[in-house]
Parts: C-alpha cells; structure tokens; sequence
C-alpha cells in the first residue's frame, strides 16, 4: 500500500498554492517605501579602455539621484573567488580583481560601467543614454588557444598571462599514463566541444539593497540560492559589513540551475548605494540584461584519448581541457572543471590509469561557472564518446565494450581520488537492454527505414558525486569556505515545530520533503511541521542550496537532531 | 519602453486621420511592435490601436476567396481555413508562434512588416492574393519590397487581404526551434494559373517564387516533378542557424514534402 503520510508518500507540494495562485513572493515583488531604481550601463564591446565618462548631462536628466562609476568603488573589495586552486607546480591559481563597476578597463560585453539610480527604472534608463562614454576598443580574446599564444591581448594586464591555472590530475599517474598510451594495442582519440550556454532561469535576477541608519544593519533581498554565502561573500570581502550587521533575504525564487548560486557585482552595488544614499535601492534584470551579467555554464575543449589492451580492456585515460573562465573568476568557476570534473573522470570503469590536464583561461567573454552538474555532465560527455568512438573503430558492440570494463568489485579506488562504496552496474544494464527492448532494435531500425526514416540507438552510462563536503574535505581541495549544513529545530509553545534550515528551495520542493521527513521523525503530522529557509536573520547559519546537497548534507543533520530532540546542530 | 501617447480608434477613417499625424505609428497584434519597443528600438511618439475596430475584422468566404480581415488573428484565420478547405493556410496559421501570440498576432500586421522569415507573405505570393487597403488594392505580386519593406504608404491601413482559394496547397516550415520561426518555409500551391511555389526565410530580399518548381509542376503535379531540382544557394541568407548551402537543401526538401502533402 502506498503510504499517505511521511517519508515516501506521494502528497501535494505545499509551496505549491501560492506559486499556482500568483500568491509567491519574489524579491521583485519586494518594494520598499522611498525606494530609488538603478540601471546599470554596461559595456558593448568586449576589451576596452575607459578614456572618460562624462555624466554631467545624465546628472541634469528628471529624477536622477545618483551616477556612481568605478571611481566611486576604488576604496572597496573586490569581488571574490570562493575557491583557490593550485596548479601543477604547486603555484596558486592567477586570481585577477572583480571590481563592483569598471576600472579603467571593460573585459567583456556585460561588464558594468556605471550605475543610474534614479527614481524610476525609466528615468534611470534614459539617464544612462545620455551618458558619454569614451572608451577605446581593444583587441579581444574569445578564442582559448588563441588567448594562450604568445602575444595574445591581455585580459587583465597586471597578471602574466591569460593562464588561470594549468592542473594535472593526479600528476603523479602522468608518466605512467603517457607510458600505457604509448605502449597500447589500440588508441581512441576525440576532440570534442562542450559548448558555453546560458542558464535562464524564469525569474531574472533581482536585488533590493536596504540599510537601517538608526541600528546601522543593510538588508539584501536577492535571487540567490544561498544567502548565506552571499552573506559572507559581500560582507566579509567586498563591503566590509560585520555578519551580524548584514542581512540577506533570498524569498520565493524562481529557477536558479546554479547561476544564482554566486555572488554578483549588482548585489553589492545595492547594498553599498542603500548605505550612501540612505534609501532602498532596487535593480531587477531584463532578459536581454541576464544574457551579458548572468554567469554562463560550461565552454569545455577537449582532447580525450583511451588506450585499450588486445582484449580491448581499458588501460589508460588521457584528457586535455581548456576551460573558459571568461573575464574574471566566479565564485566557484575554478573548482568546475577541476575537482567536480577531473574526480568523475573513472565513469564506471577499470580504467587503471588516468591523467587529467585542464587549462582554465581568462578571454573577453562573461564569466563561466557551475551549472546544472557543473564538470560532472562534462566529464561523462567525454568519456562515454570516446568509448562509442571506441566500439565503433574497433567493431564492437559499445554496450558490450563497456560492461567488460564495468568496475565489479566493491569498493573500489578509482586512480581520480574517488572510492566508490557499493554498485552492480551489469544489472543496471541487464534491466536497461530488457527495458529498452535492444533485442528488438534492429527490427524496428529496419521497419523505420522501410518508411523513409533513420532510427538510432544511444546509450551512456553515469556516475555522479553529488552533495559536496565534508568541510574538512573541500578545505584541502581549495574551498575557501566550509560546505557544512545546519538546522535548528524550535518547539512552538502553542504547538507544532518550526524547522529552519540553511538549505534554500528555489523549485526543488523542500518545504514538502522536509516537512513529510520531520513528520515521520518526531511522529506528529505534516501539517505541523513548518519549514522556514532563504532568511540569515532567521537562520543564523548555512551554505544554500547546490551540487544536489540538499539531501545530503542536512538531511543528515536533520533527522539526527530531530530524534534526539536537542539544540542547534553542529557544522559537520 | 519609451513613452508614447495610444489612440484606440473604433472607426477605420479616425485611425488613417490619426496616422497623419507626425511620429504615429499603426499597432496591430503587437507582436513584433512591442518587443521593439520593450526593447528600446523603436520610439513612436504616437501609437495607433488598430484592435477596436471592427470594420477590418473576420474572415469570411466570398466566392473562389477566402477575405481575411487585416485585423483578424492567427487562431481565427486557422480555423477559418480549416472550414473553408483551405490547407496551406490553416497549416500556416496553426502553426504560428504558441496559443498567446495566435491570439493576439494577426496577418494584416505581418503583411505589413514583411519580416523576411514571417510566414504569412508565402502564402499571400504563391497564392496571387490582393492586398486592400484604405485607399486602394495592391496585388502580392507588387506587394513586397524586399527586407522589411512593403508597397504601403505611411500611414496606409491593410483592411483584408482577398485570397483566391487554390485547388491544392500545403505549408511546409521547418522551424528554427527557439524562435518558431521559419527557417525556410515552402508554401505551394495548384492555382488556376498554374502551380505556384513560395519561399520565405531563406531569401536576402525576402519571399520569392522558385520559378523553376513551378514550371515542373505546372507540367505535372507530383513530388517526382521536382525531386531532381535543386535551388542554388545565391541570394540566401547567411545566419547563425543556416548557410545558404543548407538553406537551399532545405527549399528542395519543403517543396518536395509540400507537394506531397498536396497531392
């Protein structure tokens, strides 16, 4: 019998009333009293230097408060990188600055470079028309290979060169992997693209920044899926705003697909203006807007190589990537292609050795970072090609090819730093070829043909590392803030639990699952149980939402502390 | 958006008086207009409604023609052609954009645009339609100028297009998947006059006929007629979804499927 209640049963998404009845309250739903609007003018060429800006006839324009442009951020933080990686000699990673609004340079088309406040969206707009800019354009750098070369225009000019970072991993297995390769029955090698996308949510990105003059406290209410980390990020690295006298609300949220995880240079604009003008400052983002400021995904090149033995076992792994950073480093850009992409690279396979090279370079485009699966997607992509490429150059089957590499004993140390627990992947395609009736393929194929039409067949098999953590773990790998989770539980003195968590539901229907889960725990009803996320004055601590950890990391906090009935959990 | 004055005239003659006036500019569905204007690309200082007027709605059957009112929408002129046994056009109207925009787009505002990749001007062509104005009829054949540019005279109001219904035709779009628009759209079609073939999407200066189709259709109507014609790749459009070369294979296959279709 299907359960109707708790962990497992099928019920309505609570959350879902108010999203379906236009009841949700979104941060561009949010509108404070005296609030001022800001548009920013952004850059239309991709490299440029800023010769002048002059304001004085938008300054004159109806309804103007304020034009700020990168002078008025000189004294103030850069926006920062929460992840530091060290390359293959050991070097940190090339870390240029993030300015809130463009000094001296504009690196992409996007790039901000003054801010309109204004007391209406269109009379910020037609402020910023009348701005004149004298920017000289630069020659720019799209292409990775060609933003490698000796010579190549320099994105940042105080850094060496358009490098990030080179990584090898492991880099100790490279030798023996360039060996194996050498020495192979058979090698397949594929040259692929992971095209840059861009991830579009529904909601664009809004911020509202707000700031409490008798008790010094700024509010930020923004699109995000952690607040907490834009708490620390814009409070501790860019704005200098104690934790305690910062808030930052992120309410009902509409879509985020990792591109809200980061932390934007229009948050701390808000945030920073709200102080100096003494009043709310609001921006929401076009469509056209979010195209050029939202952080994009991907943009993976790859050179992969598989060395089989004479009994087409696998052997060896090579990869070399060229990752596009874009102009400047995103929150999580560095750790995407390196340890959420070179980590996965074993897939389900015995593949003895593997060396994964990646090159992350800067170019004049919008920065990249996580993306739905962030490298991991990447990582699969190139390994399940290359073995199709495999299969087809040596004339096997490539569903056979792969379950005679199939990891079959458990746990097993995969040589990319990973050890799996448990897994029965011959199963798993027995049940597959079953489901999907590949016996009967070749009939089908022949049946379509007979009307004209191609019929293909596609399979590929996948490993994800989800939830990412420990603290302790991320910290060694460069993570400069820990991934733990927390949840304080509170008994109503009128009855009923209030649940509030660091985690944030921006679709994935926490305020259901959660509820269904506590429930069960305590042994009260689900309409009991509220819970409460997306707010750092009501949730003193957590890291959001991302990498499919909701589930994992406080989950594991929650039941745990909901059966012992006791106080605040602590970060694992 | 910049800001601009609306009139929403219910008579035809207080819109074409209302369109003298300096900077106005005729609004239809709004599909095309409204982006552009959200979009800060254009900036009328008047803008005229055309949907109160009822004088240039309807669709309705006179004769051998289907009369569609300049004002009427998608969603009306489909299923007004698919009672009126008129294919190539209930194929095109249905498939227009989503419910929201065949709700509120209309053929006299896509006629008068002329967007090189709208579908409607195939169907006006292949078909030898009349556009009627205000002041006067124009046949398709006069009607489109290129690039966004139409026979109309500023301010000129389209009040029905009359579309001889042929005895045969289909639409064939093979759609650019964000958009819904046309990469290449083939309408054909068995006329009085001999079979007609119209390509939209695919050319520099906008729809065309491809005369040589038609001179192997209107010898006999089949697919094999013209399986070995191919369109030349001079004169197509080069964009970021298609070469000429591809655009060109694509006219071959649309026509084909088209004749087909309306076998």
């Amino acid at each position: 019998m299907p359960k109707d209640h708790g962990i497992g049963a099928s019920s309505k998404r609570r959350e879902d009333v108010r999203f379906l009845t236009g009841q949700g309250q979104y941060t561009d739903d949010i509108n404070l009293a005296g609030q001022a609007h800001v548009h920013f003018l952004r850059s239309d060429v991709a490299h440029g230097r800023i010769r002048g800006i002059d304001t004085a006839a938008a300054e004159a324009m109806p309804g103007v408060v304020r034009i700020f442009t990168g002078k008025d951020f000189e004294g103030i933080g850069s926006i920062p990188c929460g992840w530091q990686i060290t390359d293959r000699q050991g070097n940190p990673m090339q870390e240029p600055a993030h300015p809130v609004l463009a000094q001296g340079k504009v690196r992409h088309v996007g790039d901000p470079i003054c801010a309109v406040v204004a007391e209406s969206r269109a009379q910020a707009r037609d402020a910023a028309e009348a701005i004149e800019l004298d920017i000289e354009a630069l020659p720019a750098v799209i292409d990775m290979k060609a933003a490698l070369q000796e010579g190549a225009p320099k994105v940042h000019d105080d850094l060496k060169d358009n490098l990030c970072y080179d990584w090898g991993f492991v880099e100790d297995n490279r030798e023996a992997v360039d060996k194996a390769i050498r020495e192979a029955a058979h090698v397949t090698t594929l040259e692929l693209v992971n095209n840059r996308l861009v991830a579009n949510p529904m909601e664009p990105r809004v911020a509202v920044g707000d700031y409490a003059s008798h008790s010094g406290e700024s509010t930020l209410y923004t699109t995000s899926q952690n607040p907490h980390v834009i708490r620390l990020l814009m409070g501790a690295f860019v704005l200098g705003i104690p934790e305690h006298k910062l808030r930052v609300v992120a309410p009902d949220v509409g879509g985020g697909f990792g591109t809200k995880i980061f932390h934007y240079a229009e948050e701390a604009f808000c945030t920073f203006a709200a102080k100096e003008l003494r009043r709310p400052v609001k921006w929401t983002s076009t469509r056209s807007e979010a195209f050029m400021s939202d952080a994009h995904g991907r943009d993976h090149v790859t050179k992969i190589e598989l060395a089989l033995d004479a009994e087409n076992n696998f052997t060896a792994l090579r990869t070399e990537t060229h990752a596009n950073m874009g102009a400047y480093l995103s929150t999580f850009a560095p750790s995407v292609p390196t340890w959420l992409h070179g980590t996965l690279m074993a897939g389900n396979y015995r593949t003895p050795l593997i060396y994964v090279n990646v090159k992350a370079v800067f170019t004049n485009t919008v920065p990249v970072d996580a993306y739905r699966g962030a490298g991991r997607p990447e990582a699969t992509y190139q390994l399940e090609r290359v073995i199709d490429k495999a299969a087809r150059e040596l004339g096997v089957d490539p569903m056979e090819l792969r379950r005679q590499n199939f990891i079959t004993e458990f746990p097993y140390a995969t040589p990319v730093a990973v050890e799996y627990d448990t897994g029965d992947y011959n199963a798993t395609l027995d049940r597959l070829k079953e489901l999907a009736d590949v016996a009967g393929f070749e009939a089908r194929r022949v049946a379509s043909k007979a009307k004209g039409r191609l019929r293909g067949f596609g399979m590929n098999c996948y490993i994800e590392a989800c939830g990412i953590a420990p603290s302790n773990l991320v910290g060694q790998l460069g993570a400069r803030a820990g991934l733990y989770e927390s949840a304080t539980v509170r008994v109503n003195a009128t009855g009923g639990l209030v649940v509030m968590t660091g985690s944030h539901s921006h679709g994935q229907g926490h305020e259901t699952t959660f509820a269904q889960v506590i429930a069960e725990m305590i042994g009260i009803g689900e309409d009991q149980v509220e819970i409460v996320h997306g707010d750092t004055a009501r949730t003193p601590m957590g890291m959001g939402t991302y990498g499919s950890r909701s589930e994992a990391r406080p989950w594991s906090v929650r039941p745990r502390r909901s059966s012992t009935r006791r106080g605040r959990s602590r970060p694992t | 958006m910049y800001a601009f004055e609306i009139e929403r005239p219910t008579e035809l003659s207080a819109a074409v008086a209302a369109l003298k006036d300096e900077g106005a500019q005729a609004l239809g569905g709004g599909q095309t207009l409204i982006p552009s204007l959200k979009q800060r690309l254009a900036m009328p200082e008047k803008l005229v409604s055309l949907s109160a007027i009822d004088e240039i709605k309807g669709v309705t059957r006179e004769g051998d023609a289907l009369v569609v009112g300049g004002g009427a929408t998608h969603g009306e002129i489909a299923a007004a052609a698919e009672e009126a046994g008129f294919r190539g056009l209930a194929m095109m109207a249905r498939q227009i954009g989503d419910p929201a925009v065949r709700n509120r787009g209309t053929m006299g505002g896509s006629l008068a645009n002329n967007d090189p990749s709208a579908c409607y001007p195939s169907m006006a062509l292949a078909t030898g339609a009349t556009i009627v104005t205000d002041r006067r009829e124009i046949a398709a054949a006069d009607f489109f100028q290129g690039l966004f540019a139409t026979a109309l005279e500023e301010g000129e109001i389209i009040v029905r297009i009359r579309i001889p219904v042929p005895a045969a035709s289909s639409y064939q779009k093979f759609a650019q998947p964000a958009s819904r628009f046309p990469l290449v759209g083939v309408f054909v079609a068995r006329t009085g006059e001999g079979a007609r073939v119209a390509v939209t999407g695919a050319g520099e200066d906008g729809v065309f006929r491809w005369s040589e189709a038609e001179e192997a259709l209107s010898a006999g109507w089949s697919a094999e007629a013209v399986a070995g014609l191919s369109h030349p790749s001079e004169g197509l459009i080069s964009d970021l979804h298609g070469t000429p070369a591809y655009r060109a294979h694509l006219i071959g296959v649309m026509t084909r499927r088209g004749v087909a279709d309306a076998a």
